[in-house]
């Protein structure tokens, strides 16, 4: 190992000059000690015996606090980062007039920002909620967040509830609008009336809750060959499988998110079935073409997705 | 008492800290602060850096009890920090980065004089940031976060050969970017 690789390696080994400039260039950007904004909650400690009259005072006005923090723990811009926790029942969250959430007994919740025209950002942490934000204008998309440990739901102007499972899986049902699911692997869209797992593999494709058991099936195989990045032949198979099971125009949900895959080979029949099952964008007029991602994904909102469609 | 930058009791601390005793959480806090923001700051910046270390350790607190396994902290901290970062730079994209003029510190040189060693310091980390991740997070954990290689490795559950490999080639590489760039 040279000399330069020993300092680099250890600061008490001989410097390095170059490397002592470096360091000395990237000193303004060094981390300058700022206490942690989270309140974690306090540990257990002895108290004095006579403190105890005080303790009990300071107890009584704290449980007033809370009783009175559970009907209103309202939030606004810039508030400090806190917990909640629903014990026995449930509690309703309200961010102002843009959303309410309610947290579902057993849960429990963190506000980290809510910086006004940014984003309002959660973190669920056990169980769950149920999140109603205000359509645009109102709210716009991508402002209300909760994050996951495999994931973040982005609100698109909404109605969902969110589930934490067994190993931090995420389970997301919209009821009204859509989300997106940001995972480690991409993102995925989530309309009304659809579903979708996410895991620490990675987001499932979404499904409408009326899919068919056949249809879940292909695509749970479909989802799992993918995240174990099986060879070209088994992804092959079942890929077929799901657009064999894919037949109503809401099925083309599915479809749609195949035109993601990274392999052109099944972007294409992918594409192809869509247009077998749900009129183009361009109306199906004149030559067949590639639409983009985007573009279909605003016409199967508007023709294919709506609930009873 | 834990010495600020001792690693060796953080597992004790951690069945303490997984129940939210305070001065645990903070000790954690301390003992891997510097090593969260380094990464942060290999990504996203001095702009988003604090933000993105605050981030990083409420949401890892807030999920700490559900670490089964506690030697597995650092990993969670720095894979926690890498996603925060790509949150950022997914909603901040190509927001130049800027010196504000209350992040010059009173006392010391003067304003003109900080503003462009900011400047120069911004200059160098963009070159870092333009290195493959693995290269430039341990780059800036060295040569931002000052920690040695040994430290890098306790904090990050890297290996102490992938500490060196990514420190030597990660220099060799930035070496002719800082030339291009007349910077030290």
């Amino acid at each position: 190992m040279s000399e330069h690789d020993d300092y680099l390696f250890d600061p008490k080994a001989a410097p390095d000059p170059q490397i002592e400039a470096l360091e000395r260039a990237l000193a303004p950007l060094r981390w300058r000690e700022a206490p942690l904004r989270d309140a974690a909650p306090q540990g257990m400690r002895r108290m004095p015996r006579r403190a105890w009259p005080w303790l009990l005072a300071a107890a009584l006005l704290g449980v007033a606090v809370l009783l009175f923090a559970q009907r209103e723990p309202g939030l606004h811009p810039d508030a400090e980062a806190r917990s909640f926790v629903a014990k026995a029942s449930e509690l309703r969250i309200p961010l102002g007039d843009l959303a309410v959430i309610t947290l579902r007994p057993g849960s429990e919740l963190q506000f980290v920002h809510w910086r006004e025209q940014k984003e309002a950002l959660f973190q669920l942490t056990r169980g769950s909620l149920e999140a109603k934000v205000a359509p645009p204008p109102a709210v716009l998309p991508g402002f209300f967040r909760v994050d996951t440990r495999h994931g973040l739901v982005v609100d698109q102007g909404c109605h969902y509830v969110l589930e934490l499972r067994e190993h931090g899986d995420a389970y997301v049902r919209v009821t009204e609008g859509a989300v997106t699911f940001e995972a480690r692997d991409g993102k995925v869209f989530v309309p009304a009336g659809a579903e979708v797992l996410v895991t620490a593999y990675g987001a499932h494709t979404p499904v409408f809750a009326d899919a068919t058991p056949e249809l879940r099936k292909a695509v749970l195989e479909y989802d799992e060959v993918r995240f174990k990045k099986a060879d070209y032949q088994t992804r092959s198979m079942t890929v077929k499988q799901v657009l064999a099971a894919s037949r109503a125009p809401r099925d083309s949900l599915v479809l749609w998110h195949l035109l993601s895959d990274p392999d052109p080979a099944f972007r294409e029949p992918a594409e192809d079935h869509l247009r077998a099952l749900v009129v183009p964008p361009d109306g199906g007029k004149g030559k067949a073409q590639t639409f983009d991602p985007a573009e279909w994904l605003s016409h199967l909102r508007l023709h294919a997705w709506q609930p009873g469609g | 008492m834990v010495r600020p930058d001792s690693l060796v009791p953080w597992a004790d601390l951690m069945p303490l800290a997984q129940r939210g005793d305070r001065e645990a959480r903070a000790a954690l806090y301390t003992a891997f602060a510097r090593t969260v923001h380094a990464i942060a700051l290999a990504h996203v910046g001095a702009q988003h850096a604090d933000d993105v270390t605050q981030e990083v350790f409420c949401s890892v607190f807030a999920s700490l009890a559900t670490l089964r396994d506690a030697a597995a902290l650092p990993g969670f901290l720095c894979a926690t920090a890498r996603n925060k970062s790509r949150d950022v730079l997914r909603r901040h994209r190509r927001t130049p980065p800027a010196v504000a003029a209350d992040d010059l510190t009173a006392g010391g040189p003067s304003p003109a004089v900080q503003a462009e060693q900011k400047e120069q310091a911004a200059r160098v980390l963009a070159c870092m940031q333009s290195l493959p991740d693995a290269y430039r997070e341990t780059l800036a954990l060295r040569l931002v976060a000052g920690l040695s290689g040994h430290e890098i490795a306790e904090r990050t559950g890297l290996t102490h050969g992938s500490v060196r490999v990514n420190l030597t080639r990660g220099m060799a590489l930035l070496r002719p970017l800082l030339q291009a760039a007349g910077l030290p």
